[in-house]
């Protein structure tokens, strides 16, 4: 079984990642984690970096379990949710984790624009987490 | 572990029990399987008996002998479907919702089931769409 999951950084993508763990131990799964840039021309170096940090944070915390990982950071012009809805279906993957974020009183109401999109279009279960 | 699987009869409902099924055996977890009408006044409880039991010969029928440790629940209530699956969530220490999400029409495609959204937003643990 293969595992996907969207990782931005952000607390809920951390929740996401220990989720990845657990399910990844207990499906006897190997996981690939994303983080997807637009690239546009106002990314600078330094956030290229920490894009990079951050998937090696990913790698480590999986690598302590022995579970087989690999990350990617893709950075080709595609939305985020695209990067990760295409990537699954070019790679047969049987689950999908993303994170949810709810940054105000007001987007309480509404939910990030990658989770919707991945919810709608993925050809495989989303799972999502907050 | 429990799970929950929010069922509404639709095929993604069904989809949504069998990979609860699958799951179930992995973790060894029991299946919680609750379906949730509005409640009409004056309730008329012969009908809701028959829903409930029409409910629970549908569950087994999918279910098949697959998996012991499974219940099904009717929630009659005045609430939203989302709201309920969120409270049954809570009240029954849930560890993972697993629902269904309908993409009905060309503008559906755009905008994510009410119900859904909601637990997606709302809920305790992590959950499961599929579609």
């Amino acid at each position: 079984m293969k595992i996907l999951i969207g990782y931005d950084g952000s607390n809920s993508a951390k929740d996401a990642l220990k989720l990845a763990k657990d399910r990844a131990k207990a499906f006897n799964a190997t996981v690939d984690v994303i983080t997807s840039m637009v690239g546009a021309n106002n990314d600078q170096y330094e956030d290229v970096r920490q894009a990079e940090l951050g998937l090696e944070y990913a790698k480590t915390l999986l690598e302590e379990d022995n579970i087989h990982c690999e990350t990617h950071l893709f950075v080709r012009g595609l939305s985020p949710g695209d990067d990760l809805v295409k990537f699954a279906e070019d790679n047969q993957i049987n689950e999908i984790i993303v994170g949810v974020r709810r940054r105000s009183k007001v987007s309480k109401l509404l939910m990030g624009s990658t989770a919707q999109y991945v919810v709608l279009n993925a050809s495989c279960p989303v799972v999502t987490i907050k | 572990m429990n799970i929950l699987v929010g069922y509404d009869g639709s095929n993604e409902s069904k989809d949504a029990l069998k990979l609860a099924q699958k799951h179930a055996k992995v973790f060894g977890a029991k299946i919680k399987v609750v379906k949730s009408v509005t409640r009409n006044l004056p309730l008329d409880y012969s009908q809701i008996q028959v829903a409930e039991e029409k409910l629970e010969r549908e569950i087994r029928n999918q279910i098949n002998g697959d998996i012991p440790n499974y219940e099904t629940r009717l929630l009659v209530s005045s609430q939203s479907s989302g709201e309920n699956l969120i409270w049954i969530a809570e009240l029954s220490k849930i560890d993972e919702i697993i629902i269904g999400v309908r993409k009905r029409s060309i503008v559906g495609k755009l905008l994510l089931g009410s119900t859904a959204q909601y637990v997606i937003l709302h809920s305790p643990c992590p959950v499961i769409t599929l579609k």
